[in-house]
């Protein structure tokens, strides 16, 4: 068997793994989201979903209509926590029936399969802002159409930026005689 | 909507020279008394001052960062990179857009970073391009001036000598009439 062949993985089955791996609770649909398409994206399980660019990044709504089935299931419990005033955030837990699916589907788990999910540790701790930040960062396709770029990537005025960094390698540059533009085709040839 | 402009790369590195006490001379007398770092900063007072979102590919981002590490300063690049994200959009390239550079490069007088960028402008809808460099600004003005009065005879052509190409998919063909509502500039 080749071993970099791709495992598949049921939608339904992923995110059951994911909320359990989660300690049974993710902040955020968004969150969500992007965890899935991070391992769509990252690792070599296949997940049959379809992923397109929206205002958040990149958005499948297979993973809504999915969490909607396990809500009716009462598979899973959603609450919505406002955390400013003008914005809100849905929090998801596992109920007991579900934990108790999610806790055999990961048992089940292959090795090659939890190693990929591994992935997804360094989230682990993160808020649902970060790991946007870290999809839009790797995978700047997905943030095509996002309308929360500027806050993701903590946009601010230039000059607030510039704080001298590049005086030395400027100067250096300019009293060699050449210019910023020949020194940056030159880097070409490296 | 928003004002997407692109700035060269030279330009870009130019603005990481500027610190707080050239900034505030500037403010206070009009110049830095240098005339390629005054440029920079009224550049970047009338693109703040027009509300104009800075988009770059992440070629211009490599640009920077080949250039920062032949000056031997890599370690500064994450600093760089981190200021850079938080006043520019850095977008990917894509397939098409490349094969336009390609036409680009093959018959204009383009450095082939040069080429990409064009290529990019044209397809990410950039309104303004910011330019230093002659002969890049005088190239991007060619190709203006060419499909004024050619149209896309010249990119047709070029393609249907090519044997898999079969012609040029009309996302390649909308996107290059863009150069016809660039603003090119040189500063």
């Amino acid at each position: 068997m080749d071993l970099m062949e791709d495992k598949k993985i049921n939608l339904g089955d992923l995110i059951f793994i994911l909320f359990y791996k989660y300690g049974g609770k993710i902040k955020g649909s968004t969150k969500l989201q992007k965890l899935i398409d991070i391992i769509r994206l990252d690792t070599d399980l296949k997940v049959n979903i379809e992923y397109s660019p929206y205002k958040y990044g990149n958005f499948s709504q297979q993973v809504n209509d999915t969490v909607q089935v396990f809500l009716d299931n009462q598979w899973l419990i959603k609450e919505e926590f406002m955390y400013q005033k003008d914005k809100k955030i849905n929090i998801f837990r596992l109920s007991s029936k579900g934990k108790k699916i999610a806790k055999v589907l990961y048992d089940n788990l292959l090795t090659g399969e939890l190693k990929s999910l591994n992935i997804l540790d360094k989230f682990i701790n993160k808020n649902q802002e970060r790991i946007i930040a870290y999809s839009y960062f790797w995978y700047p396709k997905t943030a095509i159409k996002s309308r929360i770029r500027e806050e993701i990537f903590k946009r601010s005025p230039i000059l607030s930026n510039l704080e001298g960094d590049l005086e030395q390698e400027y100067n250096s540059i300019i009293n060699s005689g050449k210019s910023v533009k020949e020194v940056i085709q030159e880097s070409w040839k490296c | 909507m928003t004002k997407l402009t692109f700035i060269d790369s030279d330009i870009l590195f130019s603005f990481f020279a500027i610190n707080k006490e050239k900034e505030n001379k500037y403010f206070e007398t009009g110049s830095i008394d240098n005339e390629d770092l005054d440029s920079i900063m009224k550049l970047i007072e009338e693109i703040e001052s027009n509300n104009e979102t800075i988009c770059l590919s992440e070629i211009s981002v490599l640009e920077i960062l080949c250039t920062i590490n032949r000056q031997k300063s890599s370690f500064k690049i994450p600093t760089i990179l981190t200021k850079i994200y938080k006043f520019c959009d850095i977008l990917p390239l894509n397939n098409l857009l490349i094969k336009l550079s390609w036409f680009i490069g093959s018959n204009y007088n383009y450095h082939s970073g040069d080429a990409l960028h064009i290529s990019f402008c044209l397809f990410n809808n950039i309104k303004k391009m910011i330019l230093k460099d002659k002969v890049f600004y005088e190239s991007c003005l060619k190709i203006k001036d060419d499909y004024k009065k050619k149209g896309f005879q010249e990119i047709e052509t070029f393609f249907q000598n090519i044997d898999y190409a079969q012609g040029v998919p009309e996302r390649i063909l909308q996107k290059f009439s863009n150069i016809e509502n660039l603003i090119i500039k040189r500063i």
